[in-house]
């Protein structure tokens, strides 16, 4: 059996942030990636797929190791929505990086829908500062009079917002609706070793670095001499002993035929909010039938998604949409509404990067397009219309879970199940949405609007609860440390901890959370 | 032949019965040979890539792939980066040098058959004239045309799929934005300071 002070089963930006830190302090961290390698900087990536239209197998896990099955509304492709590749899934983020309301911690207490956290938004407002600082977020909150407190500045400055922008953002204004500038995990300016943004407007594939990608803080660890990763591997038990400690993950190499245990004085599992309750629920025992850290019933249960639907504006004038590649105008006017308990809250996307999205990113000739004139013709008429998102809180419930699949992976070990169906108040918040989308449409001067159908939302690939924190085993799976209770050295970090998920991208709290309890870990146990 | 009541029921009965079988049976059929038949047709509109070595392109290939560029844009193009694509994916993926090859053999053809040009030579108008009645699929198209497209042209939906596809997909994430008065499209760096300011030229 091999051995390390530090397992993390998972090398998304949660993994990394932790082994980061770790391996800074000169402690041992093996992590265990299901997912083949992915080179960083991602300029490769970026030439093999933007300027070669080339989409390399090489970064693709086969299906019989990332497949999941799905019942209940979700109409979208849940499974394409992980990316599992050595970094995890914001190799290939937008890298919004927003903090979460005071009040999304205390939903039950103050507008009598979800549960609190058993941690408050001043127990995290310093490490959100540091998860930041770790990120290079690039912001401002002079512009957002919504904001939250914060006690350390941006490390950057904000990245204005474009000229398409500004004519909108004075439009809205004139109709009392605020449009303000993103904070994001991209250098405004360079920032340690990373350069700064060239706006080169791929992001998704960012070939310098500007764009935040995990890989960039896993290299560092790496070269501590005190971080090694393992691809390709994948991570199928954890076994506890009789006093209750984790031992030992069990793991095999994806063409390996052999399983094999690997022992550690701490196992931290940040492999997603959908594989990390999976990750447990196979680690049944005759100790723990129903799975690891599940005595309360609460392994899967209280998933949420953010619910995104998408709309578009037409315009007589034509824009010129996207000239700048990351995230501009939005609006939180809306997270933390009066009538917040009738329903959620909701970012309003305003971004004129949508636009981009849905052309850099196109796997195909729009129809009927057969020349270049057609082509541009198309183009052109999609400039007169404006994308917007309204991104919203969505309510946890018993209609969504995760579970043990019927269908099985290549070990034969159970795929993870999804259930989800939007509640009652998700279903409000989506009147709620459809009105700010008509406000929004009046007060800009469109002649015409076209807006998704209250289940035609997806996620954003945010994907969050199935491990939440609370107070012990009736309420959750985890402390507000992350710890499984009952098992002192096993913890479980990421957005499967959250209680309730506010309207915000959650991927800075999740930062914010491994730091801290990373420093827990370092404190406590090591 | 006068029939009783009786047999004439029974008849009735036996032909109501064989009549809804048969009716099922050719439902049931219809159905069973729906699913394999459109599997059939989908594969003979995407015809796949056939494995073959990889390896640099001749200047011939490479200038009729250029011209074919130009002619399919139909609006001023910068060639420089339809070229680098072209020579990578010839030399990174197999199947792409034969095709290639092959596509500049069919053009040729179809040039010298129909205009009495080599298709490089050829003016704009006539390559894209050969371009635009080349045997392909469209929407309005009747099905016995698409049928024998399916499957009498399979090398010219090949080209289709594999060639004209990306020339226009690359153009639209690049040239076209320039033909709308974009100072630049997305993939190249194209600094901080210029978006936030009126477009110099937008159409």
């Amino acid at each position: 059996m091999s051995e390390s002070t530090v397992a993390i089963v998972g090398s998304g930006i949660v993994g990394t942030t932790m082994a980061y830190h770790l391996a800074n302090k000169g402690i041992d961290v093996e992590i265990f990636e299901k997912g083949p390698d992915y080179p960083y900087p991602h300029d490769r990536q970026f030439r093999e797929k933007i300027l070669y239209l080339y989409d390399n197998p090489a970064y693709r896990i086969p299906q019989d190791l990332q497949y999941l099955t799905l019942s209940g509304d979700y109409a979208r492709d849940l499974n394409s929505e992980r990316v599992m590749v050595v970094g995890g899934s914001a190799t290939v983020w937008q890298a919004i990086t927003l903090r979460m309301l005071p009040q999304d911690f205390k939903t039950r207490s103050a507008y009598g829908y979800g549960d609190d956290w058993p941690l408050a938004y001043d127990d995290l407002e310093h490490y959100y500062g540091k998860a930041e600082a770790l990120l290079g977020v690039s912001g401002t909150d002079a512009d957002n009079p919504f904001a939250p407190r914060r006690s350390s500045p941006y490390p950057l400055p904000p990245f204005a917002l474009s000229y398409d922008d500004a004519i909108f953002a004075q439009r809205l204004q004139q109709h009392g609706i605020v449009l303000h500038t993103t904070p994001q995990a991209r250098t405004r300016a360079a920032y340690e070793a990373r350069p700064g943004c060239m706006n080169f407007g791929t992001c998704r594939v960012c070939p310098i670095g500007a764009r935040y990608s995990p890989n960039y803080h896993l290299l560092r660890a790496i070269e501590t001499g005190h971080c090694r990763v393992h691809s390709n591997t994948s991570v199928r038990k954890l076994v506890v002993d009789a006093t209750g400690r984790a031992r030992a993950l069990v793991y095999q190499g994806n063409d390996d035929g052999t399983a094999r245990e690997h022992g550690a004085k701490v196992i931290i599992i940040a492999a997603g909010t959908l594989e990390s309750a999976r990750l447990l629920l196979l680690s049944g025992s005759e100790r723990h039938p129903d799975g690891l850290g599940n005595d309360g019933g609460h392994v899967g249960q209280h998933l949420t998604l953010h619910h995104l639907w998408s709309g578009s504006l037409h315009y007589k004038e034509h824009f010129q949409p996207s000239r700048f590649g990351g995230y501009t105008a939005r609006s939180h006017q809306f997270l933390d509404p009066p009538n917040r308990g009738k329903h959620g809250g909701v970012v309003i996307d305003f971004s004129s990067q949508l636009f981009a999205n849905s052309v850099v990113f196109h796997t195909d000739v729009p129809e009927p397009s057969r020349t270049g004139s057609q082509v541009v013709d198309f183009l052109n008429a999609r400039r007169q219309w404006r994308d917007i998102v309204m991104q919203a809180e969505s309510t946890p419930g018993p209609q969504k879970y995760v579970a043990r699949s019927t269908q099985r992976d290549r070990f034969g070990d159970p795929y993870v199940h999804v259930h989800y169906e939007a509640t009652a108040l998700d279903h409000e918040t989506y009147r709620f949405g459809r009105e700010l989308f008509d406000r929004v449409m009046a007060a800009t001067g469109a002649d015409e609007g076209k807006f998704a159908s209250t289940n035609h939302f997806t996620s954003g690939h945010h994907h969050m609860g199935t491990c939440r924190m609370g107070h012990g085993v009736r309420d959750s799976v985890v402390d507000q440390f992350g710890r499984i209770h009952g098992t002192p050295n096993l913890f479980v970090i990421g957005g499967s901890n959250f209680v309730s998920p506010g309207a915000v991208n959650p991927t800075l709290t999740m930062v914010a959370l491994a730091i801290r309890s990373t420093d827990y870990i370092v404190d406590r146990l090591l | 032949m006068i029939l009783s009541r009786r047999t004439f029921l029974r008849l009735s009965v036996v032909g109501a019965v064989g009549a809804t079988t048969m009716l099922l049976a050719a439902y049931s059929a219809e159905a069973w040979l729906r699913a394999p038949l459109r599997a059939l047709y989908a594969r003979l509109r995407s015809p796949r890539l056939e494995d073959a070595p990889t390896g640099p392109l001749s200047v011939e290939t490479l200038n009729a792939l250029l011209a074919a560029t130009t002619a399919l844009a139909g609006v001023p193009v910068q060639l420089a980066h339809y070229e680098d694509f072209f020579r990578w994916r010839a030399e990174h993926l197999p199947g792409y040098k034969a095709l290639y090859e092959q596509f500049a053999a069919a053009l040729a053809r179809r040039a010298r058959r129909s205009a009495g040009c080599a298709f490089v030579g050829c003016s704009r108008q006539m390559q894209q004239k050969i371009l635009e009645e080349r045997p392909q699929l469209r929407g309005g198209d009747g099905r016995w045309h698409k049928a024998r497209v399916a499957v009498l042209e399979r090398e010219w939906l090949r080209f289709d799929q594999y060639i004209v596809r990306d020339i226009l997909l690359l153009f639209l994430r690049t040239d076209a934005w320039i033909s709308l008065g974009y100072e630049a499209w997305p993939g190249t760096p194209r600094g901080l300071e210029r978006y936030t300011q009126a477009p110099s030229q937008a159409r």
